[in-house]
């Protein structure tokens, strides 16, 4: 029987000549985390700017630029209703506008991605922090990005929210450990508070994990009251949910903010926008909603962690919300995989050592476990890995359509960077012939044709649709419907222009042209193409 | 505290010094300017001579009822009219433009005021894009001196072979801003060029003869746009839509394959495509080819109609931009699809008939259609209008014109 000799990789192949004092190690798991993130990054970037309301957030942004102050009062619209401005998302919008002023496109295309890429970097630090192994990391990221897939296309104020609420989860994977989080999270609060109206969010995340820490801590004390406020996780959790709301104040609405942001969702017409209406289980919110339940009820068996109050708190209550209204899927992305993460790390150890199940008392908590993962084996990392990350991070800035925009100084221009419905030669003609006065176009365009013109056209409707009364708001659903009366209407709210799109608008695109066409015109053609008329409104006779 | 700094430094400085790199060596910098490869434009000859469809007598004839009219002064009308007749026509009858005055009239603000008054703006003006031509649907004043489709000018210049590096005379632009050429127009008409647009005929035509074998451009949206891709545009819509019973499309397919036969830009896939649709088409007037030898709007639908009883003046305005504008396609088209010439020789026939029937009053009302079946006739002759039609001019006026030629 012969025996086969050991075989020895020469010592040139073995040696490690670039690990050093002043040259970084990286794990495996940190590789896999910049992979992770660089591919998040430019998958997003591959997205194009959708028009649909991302030009009215930087025409506000625009406003508050030139004007130095907050509107008032509606300053795009071509009949200003007494709808109260809510100013939730002024600090997002004034920083678009500022990235597009001084970066262009290019420049909202490369921030969209790089938001993406904190996001998912923060959800995976936070599942770290949670008890997930470091190898774990990237599945969080990777779960945030696919659960995410309806959402995250979009370039819009809800991406610094989603932004905070991935610090709040990962607030909250720190607190009972860490006292530094009662200091940045205020901070956090008040940013968020100004970026976007989703506050509330944060508050949810923050409260069930208050509520949650007090269970424990009561558990943990026998159920006894004066023993468990003693709890230091206990103080801290209450502590940084006090200092929260405080901040959350901190905002052009103080405390109203909080109450008009609930009452916000209750505008008649938001009830027709699509992403304000309840999840349907064939769309891909519902199949991707009903996946993830699928699987945290799979973690529920396999999992030999215990399940946390809070970790149940922050599921129901965002699949419950998720349910209710399709955009909400935002929060349970960012959720679900922080909470996920570290049962199927959990279960999947439990699987490949073959031990089975851990009974319950040997079920470690998270909290217990937060900085398990975080510990790096010093033979796990080697400076080859940094290299590799170099080049990962390297070869992602020249793939990315945006980072390559910035390092070549060659943007892509309007076309390959924005959606293709978004009006780009209506709205270019209508700019270079300085075109200015009251127009009716399909909400979604009427953004853009105010970017284009400076806000000269002043549209009858447009996308923040909660500050249009009902009656316009029906109106312009009927005259955009083909509605007989259509004529009248465009009349009554004394619009000059008319733009419709032909594949959208088929009956008032018709009526146009016949008009146009007609022994007595009611208007008068200016511009068309495959997609839409732009007809001038003709005085009555 | 070295080490350290550097640990947490040394990365990201290394990957920002190899991008910067990656700019100096692997970058070059682009110009988005349409480079076309040749400063004269192509000629796309006519390729039949069939003494059937017109005689010389006839021809000539034809020829005279169709000198460019001035009263009342279109541009459209000037446009076909400088088509028709080419750089070389000269009447020598102050009633009537020269073939120069005609081009001039697009290339040199003042001689477009010599006839359109002062009062009448401009017909070229720069925007914030670059130059930009005064269109009809621009404002509701004016129209008649603005220009008809989108491109027509360019196009008209190249069909009588303007070189790119000629001048044009703007108004009130002093300096920098006020030169301009041929060049710069084609650069900035064809930037302004996407395919959503309803009108890109005259685009394709000029792309062929001047930027041919160049395959794609960019536009100012920053769109690449590939000479297929505007193929398809002319091949998918339905027949008939488009200007003039959507017959400028097979004008403008017709002129980029003769184009590519000089210098080769399409693809084989797209040559079958644009030949396929001519002989689908070629097939279908066939088909619905009257008795008389015209078509009418209807000949998508593959079938004859029926001839009017009583034809007034706006049926045979119609049946004349139907068959001028397809015996002008089919004169450049290839012979693998063309119909059999007995069809061609009836629409001619009928074509000649009509046109030397006409009143002049009727014609000069309705110029544009009227020269392009005077067009399509010496095409199909394979002659100059101009030579054809001083063929049977008096001998003073020929005389004087070969004096004017010396």
């Amino acid at each position: 029987m012969s025996t086969v000799e050991p075989f020895e990789l020469p010592a040139c192949v073995t040696r490690d000549n670039l690990t050093g004092p002043y040259f970084p190690n990286t794990s495996k798991a940190m590789l896999a985390a910049v992979i992770a993130l660089c591919a998040i990054f430019a998958l997003t970037s591959f997205n194009r700017l959708n028009h649909t309301d991302l030009w009215g957030h930087v025409n506000f942004g625009r406003w508050i630029a030139e004007h130095g102050a907050l509107p008032t009062a509606d300053p795009f619209s071509s009949a200003p209703t007494s709808q109260p401005m809510l100013h939730s998302a002024w600090l997002a919008q004034l920083t678009a506008y500022e990235v597009e002023h001084w970066f262009g496109k290019e420049g909202l295309v490369f921030g969209h991605a790089l938001l993406m890429a904190a996001i998912a970097g923060v959800l995976m630090w936070a599942a770290v922090c949670r008890g997930a192994p470091a190898g774990w990391a990237w599945v969080a990221g990777a779960a945030m990005f696919v659960l995410d897939l309806p959402i995250h296309g979009t370039i819009r104020p809800q991406l610094f929210g989603q932004l905070g609420a991935a610090l709040f989860l990962l607030g909250a994977a720190q607190l009972p450990t860490r006292r530094h989080p009662l200091v940045w999270l205020p901070i956090v609060a008040a940013l968020w508070v100004n970026l976007h109206g989703s506050i509330l969010m944060g508050i949810a995340i923050l409260g069930a994990f208050a509520v949650g820490m007090t269970w424990n801590a009561l558990a943990d004390r026998g159920w006894k009251i004066g023993a468990a406020v003693a709890d230091a996780r206990l103080g801290r959790a209450w502590l940084a949910l006090a200092l929260v709301l405080a901040a959350a104040c901190l905002n052009p609405h103080g405390p109203l903010l909080l109450v008009r942001t609930v009452l916000f969702g209750e505008h008649a017409a938001l009830s027709s926008i699509s992403e304000w209406q309840a999840t349907r289980f064939s769309s891909l919110t519902g199949m991707l909603l009903l996946a993830s339940l699928a699987g945290t009820v799979a973690l529920v068996k396999l999992s030999p962690r215990k399940w946390e109050l809070f970790e149940i708190l922050i599921l129901a209550a965002f699949a419950v919300a998720t349910f209710s209204a399709i955009r909400l899927l935002a929060w349970w992305a960012l959720a679900w995989p922080v909470i996920a993460v570290p049962h199927a790390a959990a279960a999947w150890q439990a699987w490949r050592s073959g031990a089975g199940f851990q009974p319950a008392e040997a079920r470690r908590t998270g909290f217990e476990s937060a900085h398990d993962g975080l510990e790096i084996r010093p033979t796990d990392s080697t400076a080859m890995r940094t290299l590799m990350a170099m080049g990962v991070v390297f070869m992602t800035a020249l793939l990315a359509p945006p980072s390559f925009a910035l390092i070549s100084g060659q943007a892509r221009g309007d076309g390959p960077i924005m959606v293709t419905d978004t009006p780009l030669y209506l709205a270019d003609d209508v700019a270079r012939r300085d075109l200015a006065g009251n127009i009716a176009a399909p909400m979604d365009w009427a953004d853009y044709l105010v970017w284009k013109t400076d806000g000269r056209l002043k549209p009858l409707v447009y996308s923040h649709v909660h500050l249009t009364d009902a009656q316009t708001w029906d109106d312009h659903r009927a005259i955009f419907q083909g509605d007989p009366a259509w004529m009248a209407k465009l009349r009554e709210h004394s619009m000059n222009y008319v733009a419709a799109s032909r594949k959208r608008n088929p009956e008032l695109t018709k009526a146009i042209m016949v008009d146009a066409r007609g022994q007595k015109p009611n208007v008068r053609i200016v511009y068309q193409d495959q997609r839409c008329v732009l007809a001038e409104i003709l005085p009555a006779k | 505290m070295l080490q350290r700094l550097s640990r947490v430094a040394l990365p990201p400085l290394v990957v920002v010094a190899a991008l910067a790199a990656y700019r100096v060596i692997a970058v070059a910098s682009t110009d988005d300017r349409i480079a076309p490869a040749r400063n004269e434009p192509l000629i796309i000859a006519p390729r039949f001579d069939e003494p059937r469809v017109a005689t010389d007598e006839q021809l000539a004839a034809v020829l005279d009822r169709v000198k460019p009219p001035v009263q009342p002064l279109k541009t459209n009308n000037m446009v076909h009219a400088l088509r028709l007749w080419g750089l070389a026509a000269d009447f020598h009858d102050p009633r009537f433009p020269t073939g120069r005055q005609m081009r001039d009239y697009i290339l040199d603000d003042r001689v477009f005021r010599q006839f359109a008054g002062d009062r009448a703006p401009p017909l070229f003006y720069r925007d914030r894009h670059g130059l930009a031509v005064r269109s009809f649907d621009e404002v509701t004043t004016d129209q008649d001196t603005s220009s008809y489709h989108a491109d027509d000018l360019l196009a008209t210049l190249a069909e009588v072979g303007t070189p790119l590096d000629t001048p044009l005379h703007l108004r009130d632009c002093e300096g920098h801003a006020g030169k301009a050429t041929v060049g710069d127009l084609l650069n900035d008409s064809l930037r302004r060029f996407h395919l959503d647009r309803l009108e890109y005929e005259w685009a394709a035509i000029s792309y062929a003869r001047y930027v041919f074998p160049q395959k794609q451009f960019k536009n100012l949206w920053g769109d690449r746009l590939h000479v297929d891709q505007i193929v398809d545009e002319a091949v998918a819509p339905a027949l008939a839509l488009g200007p003039c019973n959507g017959l400028h499309r097979l004008e403008a397919l017709a002129v980029l394959y003769r184009a590519d036969e000089q210098c080769r830009a399409l693809g084989p896939h797209t040559k079958r495509k644009i030949l396929a649709h001519m002989r689908r088409v070629s097939d279908l007037l066939v088909q619905s080819q009257t008795t008389e030898g015209y078509w009418t709007r209807r000949w998508p639908d593959g079938t004859p109609a029926a001839s009017p009883a009583k034809a007034d003046a706006d049926d045979i305005y119609d049946l004349i931009l139907v068959t001028g504008h397809q015996l002008e396609w089919l004169a450049l088209a290839p012979e693998e699809v063309q119909p059999p010439r007995e069809t061609i020789v009836r629409a001619g026939q009928w074509l000649t008939r009509t046109l030397l029937a006409l009143d002049q009053k009727d014609i000069e009302a309705a110029y544009g259609p009227y020269t392009h079946a005077a067009r399509a006739l010496a095409l199909w002759r394979n002659q100059e209008p101009y030579q054809a039609w001083l063929k049977l001019q008096p001998v003073s006026v020929s005389l004087s014109a070969i004096q004017t030629h010396k």
